[in-house]
Parts: C-alpha cells; structure tokens; sequence
C-alpha cells in the first residue's frame, strides 16, 4: 500500500460526544467493527454534560441491543427499564379522548379486509367498543400486565412487539461499559479546535481543552444540540420543520413514583403542545413540550409541576430545540448522529430510532477509504427520508385534530401540511384505506390507531365488509375481544415479570 | 339495490388471474363481474409466475398443489432474461449462499476472491443449482429447502383453471364484448395496449409487460390485489384511483430500472436515478439501496448487476470479522452443500 493510499485508507473513528447518540454509536462500531481492526475513540465532557432526556423507546431498539450482544435483564436492571407496549394519547382528538398506539395488530383482516373496516361499519353499536379494544397490547397495557410475545405466528401472542423505557442518564453509561469492554478508548476533556485539511475541507483532528490533539480519518459530531463538527465546523445547513411541528422548549422534571408500574408511555395534549409520563422503576420522568409562540415557559412549567403524580424529585430543566433536520446528515468525513443532526420532537420516541437508524446506515456503508461520494449520497438519501417520513407522521398527531380551544390547536388544525401527508388523509378519510410504503419507520397499523384515535373516521367503509351478515360480524368482534382479554387476563403482572427475571435495579 | 358491474378483458390467462382473484375478493352482493376473452394467448412456451404466486392462490382460496399437475405446472427458481450484448442472464429468486451476521454472502465471497481464486458467485446459488438440474424436484420437497419458487403453467391450462375458478365464484366468462358489457361501471383491460397503467374514470388498464419471464404474471396479479386492497364504489374512489396509479406507475420505473440495467451498453452511464444508484452503491461497497415498490428481490438484481460486468470495489467491511482461514472454509463447505442438495434432490 502506498504512503498516500494508506493515509486515506478509514481505520480511526472518532466520537465526539457521550451522550445516547455517542455510546451507542461507539457500542455499535465496536461490536461490529471492532475485530477489523478499527480504532474507535470517544470524547466527551463532563462539564457540559449530556440533554439527559430521552427514556423511552420503539421496538427496533431490541433489534439493535441483541445485534451488539446487550443481554437483556442486564440492561433492563442497569438502566432501570421497564417494558413498554404502546403510546397512550390523551386528549389529542378531543379534550377527554384517550386512545393508546400499541406496538402491534388490531384484530385481524378477513378475507383480504383490514379489520379496522369491520369495526367501522359497527362502531357505537353496543358492546362493540373503541378500536384499541381489539389491540392484545392495549389491553394488556391497561391491565398493567406484560409478557414477550411468541413466535408462533398462529397465536395472538404473537400479534405485538415490546419497546423499553428507562432512565436516560443509565442508559449512556450502560451503553459505555459495553463498548469499553470492546475496545472504545474514552477521553475525557472538551474539544475547543477543529483542524480541517485545507484542500478537502475534510476533519483531520480535534484540539481538546487540555491541548490533547486527536486525529481520525471519520468523525462522528454526537455532540447534541451543539453540532460541533457538522454545524459549526462544516455549516451543513439545516431544514427547519418548525412550519409544522412548533413545538420549540421542552421542561423536564422527574418525580417519585405512584400506583402500579405501566407497561406505557403517556403523552397527554395540553394547551398549546403536550407532556409526557414515563413510569420507570424508580421514578417516572415527565415533560411538557410545548411552543414558545403560544405558551411561556412559566405557564409550561406551572401545567408540568401541577399535573405530576408523585412528589417532585429534581429542579425543572428547560431545553430548546427547532425541529428539523441537517441537510447533509453526512458531510466530507463527518456523520451527523442524534441530537447534531436533527429532532422532530419527542411525540411518538422517534430520536433514538432515528440514531439507531444512523449508526445501522453507516455501518452498512462503511467506507474503506475518503473516496466515499457514492456512499455519502447514500447514506442523505436513506437517512432524509426516514426523518421526512417521521416528520409526517408527527405532524399528523396535531393536525388531525377537533381541538379548538386555544390559538395552538385552531393554527395546528387548519395549517397546511406537506403534500405526501395530506395525500394520505385523503384516501384514508374516503374509504379507510391506508397508503403503504415499503421504507419507512410507522406502518400501516400505526397510522389506523392515531387516524382513528383522533376521531379521522373514513366516511365510509370497504364495501366488500356488507359482503357478511351483521349478526356473524357481530358474533366474531365479540369472540376476538373475549379472545384478546383473556389472553392479556393471563399475562404477568408488569412488575412481577421485572422481579421474577431479575430485572429489577438492585437498590443504591 | 343498483349493482356495481365491472367488465374485465384481455387474453383468457391475462382475464383469469384479474377475474380469480376479483371473484374472491371483491365480488359479493350487489357487485357483478364479467370476463370477456377478447383476445388469443398467442405467446409461445410456459407461463412464468413469480414466487408470490403462492400467496396470491392462497389468498383466493385456490392452493397451487390443486392447479400444478392438471396445468402442467413446473417449478421455477429463476427467471431467464435476455441482455444488451445478446445473451442471458438468470435471475435467481433467492440469495446467494446464507447471510452472516447481517452481512450478505456475496460481501464475504468478494473478500474470499481476494485471497484465492474462488469458483464463480453463481456457483453459490442453490436457486440456481436446481433451476439448471436435470430434474426438478417435487413441490413437497421444495417446499422444503430454503429457496423461493415461482411455477411455469401450461399458459391454456392455467388460463382456464382460472376462468373456471372465477365462474364458480360467480363471474361470468364471455368470449369478445358487446356494446352493453362496455357499459360497465369499470372495464379493466388486461392486455398491453396501453402505455402505461392507469386507473380512471370507468377504465382501468393494466399494461402488463412481458419481456421478463414472470413480469407479465406480476403485473396483472398485483394489479388484482391492488385493486380489491382499495375496494371503493365505483363511482366515488377518486383518491383510490390515483393511489392505485401511483402504485402500479412506482412499480413500472422499477420494472424500467431493471429493463435499462439488461439492456443498456453501458450501466454506469444510465440516466434513471434509481438505477444509477443501485449501479454506482454496488460499484462502491456492493450494497444493492433499494426503493420502495420494488419488483425484483436483491438477489435478482445482484444476477443482472453481475451480469452485466459492474462489480464491486470493495467488500463490507463487516465480512472482515471472519478470519481468512474460517472464511475459506465456510465457502467450501457451501458449496459442498449445495452440491449434495442438488444431488439428493436429483436422486429423490
Ligand atoms: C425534551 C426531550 C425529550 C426527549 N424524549 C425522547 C424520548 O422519549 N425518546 C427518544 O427516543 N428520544 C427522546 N429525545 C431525544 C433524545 O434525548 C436524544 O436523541 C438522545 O438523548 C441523544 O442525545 P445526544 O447524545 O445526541 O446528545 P447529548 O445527550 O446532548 O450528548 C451530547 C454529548 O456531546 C458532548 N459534547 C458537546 N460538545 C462537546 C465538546 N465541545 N467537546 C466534548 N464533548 C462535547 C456532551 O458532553 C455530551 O456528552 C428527547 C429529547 C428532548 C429534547
């Protein structure tokens, strides 16, 4: 190999943060990367610390814990996780509505006929009940209980998949252990210089605050809001969606925990945007994310601390954000994960998917050497329309709305949206059909339960539902309701699943 | 009550897939359906369908055990194309070798290349191993082995199993159109005389292709399900009609990727966005990005990428996990294996 191949030649990455973003990107290249030979170094600060927020999850997140090799009672009890089956929406269709988004199926198609049509043609019968009555992970969400699902396609245990939420500030160092013990060489310190190489404008080391110089062939900016490599050093732009998700500050505050441990996350709508509830083993971390334009951070902070269920255990954090993305996730040899390279808010746990979505991307196109323009253009495409197809998703929680009872919601329900969503609102509002796509993070059931959720009724159903007597129909949503709540009745209590495992954190 | 009648025409295969899979799943009370034959099957040879074949039967409650002998049905694991310098290609429907560790096969057979002269990537493909064997190894035990498989049909047989399926459940079959049958709430035209495939107004037209064994197959079945996915009154489906476009045109630029990538004298010259993706991704690292509506499944695409002479760079980094020597071993043993399992098939 010459001299000047082997300088390009990729075989040093360096994080730059350690945050979520940066240990699991670290975990991810060491576990999988790391017996090639790549050297993988981490720099964070202590001193400005990490957002500290971000506890709960999607389903994918367990894909990626098992690919790296993360045993999961181990992880469960480090970052005092408990398990989570959906999203529980409160007052978002109308104030007093509640719906939960599980991670699963509602009932099951007949006859090639989406079984969301069935129960639209006799919704409001008697007996007939809500749409998430027919989901096994709503109910067993509201009984408190879970248990894994099975593999047997044939079984209604099958028909979910589970998430995890837990404690943002474990999480990192949890995901630090495990890189560490792969190979992840850590530096503690703050970056104050970036060299870049004057021809190529390409990153070739960093300065740290006590005159430590690191170089590296890849840099990876994991370095939150901040956006130290691709903002600051490289100005890669930025796409603000704020046009549509307004949602600009957010206050944190965590508090003791009270009643039993849900296997859910709650994002409850307020006056002009909505606060969460996550029940960890310890404590339950709640937020109020809401839009500086039509709320000030002291009435935030008011409808936060008066609506928590425990008492308060920490001072209220504010943070800041615009939603968006940056245009170029990936710019010469710097990729953009987390918080650096955008957020669309915290509605629906979308940003430590989009991480994961980051970090699988970019292993899969990892680049032998600087000569990476193919997979760099890639790797924006890939990445942009995860986020775009996110963002619509989103969007759609707070324009698919009754809510006319502050300025934030009569601006939400009537904005324009962008073409590709309101494409779909027509076609499912006409006869209940959903677009389908083959690349993207929500599928068809997800956007059945938040259109039905919120009251998005289709005005009328597939005609071939009529194809079946009434009183058959009937008789069958009866069976499969009995059916799912017996199979849910059976599950485990929540907490006692966590205990029995040994998932439980071991008391400081 | 008024009844929704749709008139369906084309060739008698072209008619029977649309009006089998319509008869199950779209017809019912108030709903009429009829099959006009209105053209001859005149093309040559066997009827190739694709391995969603098996999904599409089973979904209109025809399994294909029941058509496979009385349509003379054999199993297909690859479909033959022809390419720009006069030769062909064969598609296999499955991967190359087995995937590890979320790596695909052919990243660790370029990384093997490397080290000693292997035999060629085609060799490692158990599709095609049994599509080129002598014999062909029953349904029963294909159902078996790890490869997907189309079925090649008598093309009159099987045109007319379905129409006869399609008769049982309450279509009715007519040979040409009347003036009255044109009047029908929505004619769909199976055969290809439009350009492009459209949905509107009263007419619905498939523009199946054919240049592809299975392709024309694909087409007018997905066409169907497509269809009876977004079942809507006839006369009020505005947005249905153009979701149901929208589909079948995603799908047809996918086709012409796939066209242009065969026949194009030079692949990294082509001017489709899609493709020249997929071209310059796989020159660079192998991955093969895909798009949604797919048509044709990596490993095929892998086959005409291959073929047509652009290979990659460079291997995933990832395949370097496996030392040298487990790694020549593991190709060795494959091939072992695909060679006996085509043997034991051979011999059963
Ligand atoms: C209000 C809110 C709620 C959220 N809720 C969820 C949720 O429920 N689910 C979800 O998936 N996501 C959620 N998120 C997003 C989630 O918090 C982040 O995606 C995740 O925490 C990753 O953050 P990060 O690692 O990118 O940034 P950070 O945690 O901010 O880490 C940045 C790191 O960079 C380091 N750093 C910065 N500058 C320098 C420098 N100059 N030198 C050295 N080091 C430096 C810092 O020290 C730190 O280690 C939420 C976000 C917000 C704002």
């Amino acid at each position: 190999m010459g001299a000047n191949e082997g300088k390009q030649a990729i075989n040093r990455v360096v994080v730059v943060g350690g945050g979520t973003a940066g240990w699991m990107t670290a975990a991810g290249l060491a576990s999988m990367l790391g017996p090639t030979g790549l050297e993988i170094t981490l720099i964070e600060s202590e001193a400005i610390g990490v957002v500290g927020v971000g506890e709960a999850t999607l389903p994918h997140i367990k894909n990626f814990n098992d690919t790296i090799g993360v045993n999961e009672a181990e992880f469960m009890a480090a970052t005092s996780a408990t398990f989570k089956l959906g999203i529980e929406f409160v007052n978002w269709g109308r104030k007093g509505d509640s719906y939960i988004h599980p991670f699963g199926e509602f009932g099951l198609p007949n006859a090639g006929v989406a079984f969301h049509q069935y129960w639209r043609k006799f919704a409001g019968q008697p007996g007939v009940g809500a749409l998430d009555e027919y989901s096994l992970p709503v109910i067993a969400s509201r009984l408190g209980k879970f248990q894994p699902p099975d593999d047997d396609p044939r079984s209604v245990m099958s028909t979910y998949r589970y998430a995890y939420q837990f404690d943002a500030l474990q999480y990192a160092p949890f995901m630090r252990s495990h890189a560490e013990a792969r190979g992840v060489t850590r530096m503690e310190g703050k970056v104050v210089d970036v060299a870049l190489e004057p021809e190529s404008g390409r990153v070739t080391a960093l300065t740290m605050d006590d005159g430590r110089v690191i170089e590296g062939d890849l840099f990876v900016d994991c370095t939150g809001f901040f956006g130290l490599l691709i903002e600051k050093t490289l100005s890669a732009g930025y796409d603000d969606w704020s046009e549509w998700l307004p949602a600009d500050r957010a206050v944190a505050v965590p508090c003791e925990s009270a009643g039993p441990l849900l296997p859910y996350t709650r994002a409850t709508a307020r006056e002009a945007g909505w606060s969460w509830r996550i029940p960890l083993q310890h404590r339950t971390g709640n937020g109020h994310v809401y839009s500086s334009q039509f709320l000030s951070d002291d009435a935030a902070c008011d409808t936060l601390l008066g609506g928590l269920e425990g008492e308060r255990l920490a001072d209220p954090r504010f943070l800041r954000f615009v939603t968006g993305k940056r245009r170029k996730l990936w710019s010469r040899n710097v990729v953009a994960i987390g918080l650096s390279g955008g957020f669309l808010e915290p509605l629906e746990s979308t940003s430590i998917y989009l991480i994961q979505e980051g970090i699988t991307k970019l292993l899969e196109l990892f680049p032998a050497d600087q000569h990476c323009d193919v997979e760099v253009a890639e790797y924006n495409r890939w990445m942009d329309l995860q986020f775009e197809r996110v963002r619509d998703f989103l969007i759609m929680h707070y324009h698919a709305t009754e809510r006319d009872d502050s300025d934030f919601w009569n601006h939400m329900r009537t904005m324009t949206v962008p073409d590709s969503l309101a494409e779909r609102l027509e076609l499912f509002t006409a006869h209940g059909h959903v677009s389908a796509y083959d690349h993207g993070l929500f599928l068809v059931p997800s956007w059945v339960a938040v259109l039905i959720g919120q009251r998005v009724l289709p005005s009328s159903v597939d005609a071939r539902v009529s194809g079946q007597a009434d009183a058959e129909v009937l008789r069958h949503l009866a069976g499969l309701k009995g059916h799912m709540e017996k199979a849910a009745g059976s599950m485990e209590d929540h907490a006692a699943y966590l205990a029995r495992n040994n998932m439980m954190r071991a008391a400081a | 009550m008024s009844v929704e009648r749709i008139l369906v025409y084309g060739s008698p295969v072209q008619v029977g897939i649309v009006g089998a899979y319509l008869s199950s799943r779209w017809l019912g009370p108030g709903r009429a359906l009829e099959l006009a034959t209105t053209v001859e099957d005149n093309a040559a040879g066997p009827f190739v369908t694709r391995p969603s074949v098996h999904r599409f039967h089973g979904e209109m409650g025809l399994p294909i055990d029941q058509l496979f002998a009385p349509c003379r049905g054999s199993p297909v694991l690859a479909a033959a194309a022809q390419t720009a310098d006069g030769g062909s290609v064969q598609l296999p429907f499955s991967a190359f070798g087995v995937q590890r560790g979320g790596v695909e096969f052919h990243q660790y057979w370029l990384r093997a290349s490397r080290l000693s002269e292997q035999a060629d990537l085609t060799d490692f493909s158990l599709s095609l191993a049994l599509q080129n064997a002598a014999h062909k190894p029953p349904l029963a035990q294909l159902a078996q082995l790890p490869v997907e498989f189309g079925i090649a049909f008598d093309r009159a047989a099987y045109g007319n199993a379905l129409l006869s399926f399609a008769k049982a459940g309450g279509a009715s079959v007519v040979e040409g159109v009347n003036e009255q049958e044109r009047d029908a709430d929505l004619a769909i035209q199976c055969s290809p005389d439009a350009s492009a495939p459209k949905w509107q107004g009263q007419e619905l037209s498939i523009a199946p292709e054919s240049d592809i064994p299975g392709l024309e197959w694909h087409h007018l079945s997905s066409a169907a399900r497509r269809f009876a996915n977004l079942a809507a009154p006839l006369s009020d489906c505005a947005p249905e009609q153009a979701e149901w476009t929208r589909l079948a045109v995603a799908e047809n630029e996918r086709v012409a990727d796939m066209r242009e990538l065969l026949s194009i004298d030079d692949p990294l010259k082509s001017s489709r966005p899609a493709l020249q993706r997929k071209v310059e991704v796989f020159a660079a690292c192998g991955r093969i990005p895909t798009e949604d509506y797919e048509v044709f499944t990596p490993p095929e695409w892998l086959a005409a990428l291959w073929a047509r002479g652009v290979s990659p760079r460079r291997s995933d980094r990832m395949a370097e996990r496996l030392p040298d020597a487990q790694l020549l071993d593991w190709l060795d043993q494959l091939r072992g294996q695909i060679a006996s399992l085509t043997r034991q098939v051979q011999a059963a």
